[in-house]
């Protein structure tokens, strides 16, 4: 595949302005452990255009890196904009997690404009097996969106509305070898304060990171 | 931020605090919910694992264009009763209550000056983190909703208050 073969394929998997998906569950990292992952999705509600309906492409880059015990830090980048969140697991057993991980995103297109968003996700996550993990929960997203404008007098203005997404979202985890893992998610929203159609996500994405413990020696 | 994240989970969770911080809110109007800064007065008492969260939010809105004005004031009070999970000093909290929220509006054009006020009960949903920042202070986020009789409302957060 060339080169510009490569750049084209990104750019049609890149066209949403922000992302619906639910990228991770509720186990966070250890302390000084990274992820890396990429995912990919189809989706409606995700740019400007919400509320037409038509499913859009996106492809993202995500990161993390676990800050302290029960806490990591989380980054998301896709064209046009990024998004960072910190996650908290308050609760967990063996095999049951609880967390919620507050995020901010956004994105900006100069002279077009762009949106500012919160993410309110409370995640429960269920390990199914070592190589097997549920999870999804309820979220709440509100989206401000802001947008120049240029009136026929040259007078120039701006126009903002506040969207707001609530709704939820699941993901199936499953190892692939030690380090990697390949994740789908689903996720719907409904837009309550301008009663537009559901937003939706479906999605698909590999992490890669580092066991947690080394593999026995073998005898 | 490592410092700063092991500083927050190695103390103990608050019993109770007060605080004020900014909101970001979604407040219906009439085409569109429209985003307006307020903020907000906090107090919270904790015996976990249930807490019980008593807010004021004051938010203050205009709706300009070269033929009127239009400017709201929302004046929110609740009283919410929470569920606290907190294995280090930061405490999550979600929780369901009762709220009141006044509003005053004023629609000011050439010709015309109108104003009214109005009163409406409701029920305020939130899902919150807070915890001590060193001694005597505190810190809080949280996003919730209110539904009233004339619309659902939509806010997120910051807040930073004192220890009790």
């Amino acid at each position: 595949m060339t080169r510009a073969a490569v750049v084209a394929l990104l750019l049609l998997t890149s066209t949403a302005c922000s992302t619906l998906s639910t990228l991770h569950g509720a186990e966070p990292l250890a302390k000084g452990k990274h992820e890396f992952a990429v995912g990919v999705s189809l989706q409606t509600a995700s740019n400007s255009f919400s509320y037409v309906g038509v499913p859009i492409p996106q492809l993202e880059f995500a990161g993390r890196w676990g800050l302290g015990q029960d806490v990591d830090f989380g980054f998301r980048a896709w064209l046009l904009g990024a998004g960072f969140d910190t996650r908290y697991r308050f609760w967990h057993d063996e095999r049951h997690h609880l967390a919620v991980a507050p995020a901010i995103g956004g994105f900006y297109i100069p002279s077009v404009g762009g949106s500012v968003e919160f993410h309110a996700p409370v995640l429960g996550q269920v390990d199914l097996a070592r190589w097997a993990k549920l999870s999804g929960g309820p979220r709440v997203v509100l989206r401000d969106q802001i947008n120049p404008v240029s009136m026929p007098g040259g007078e120039k203005g701006s126009i903002a509305r506040i969207d707001v997404f609530a709704g939820g979202g699941a993901r199936l985890e499953l190892a692939m070898g030690r380090r990697a893992w390949i994740g789908f998610s689903t996720d719907f929203y409904a837009q309550p304060a301008r009663h537009a159609i559901p937003g939706w996500s479906l999605g698909l994405d590999f992490a890669f990171r580092k066991p947690d413990k080394a593999p026995a020696p073998n005898p | 931020m490592i410092w700063l994240v092991s500083a927050a989970l190695a103390a103990e969770p608050l019993d109770a605090s007060v605080g004020a911080g900014v909101d970001l809110s979604a407040l219906r109007g009439s085409a569109r919910h429209d985003v307006a800064a307020g903020f907000r007065l906090w107090g919270t008492v904790s015996p976990q694992p249930w807490s019980a969260t008593f807010e004021v939010a004051v938010i203050p809105h205009a709706d300009h264009s070269g033929l009127y004005t239009y400017r709201t004031l929302d004046v929110d009070v609740s009283a919410i009763a929470e569920i606290v999970a907190a294995p280090h000093a930061t405490a999550f909290r979600a929780g369901l209550g009762p709220a009141l929220v006044v509003r005053t509006t004023t629609f000011v054009s050439d010709a015309t000056k109108v104003a009214n006020i109005g009163v409406e009960g409701g029920l305020r949903a939130r899902v919150a983190l807070d915890g001590p920042l060193g001694k005597h202070l505190a810190w809080s986020w949280h996003m919730g909703s209110t539904a009233h009789v004339s619309g659902v409302d939509w806010d997120v957060g910051l807040g930073l208050g004192v220890a009790l």
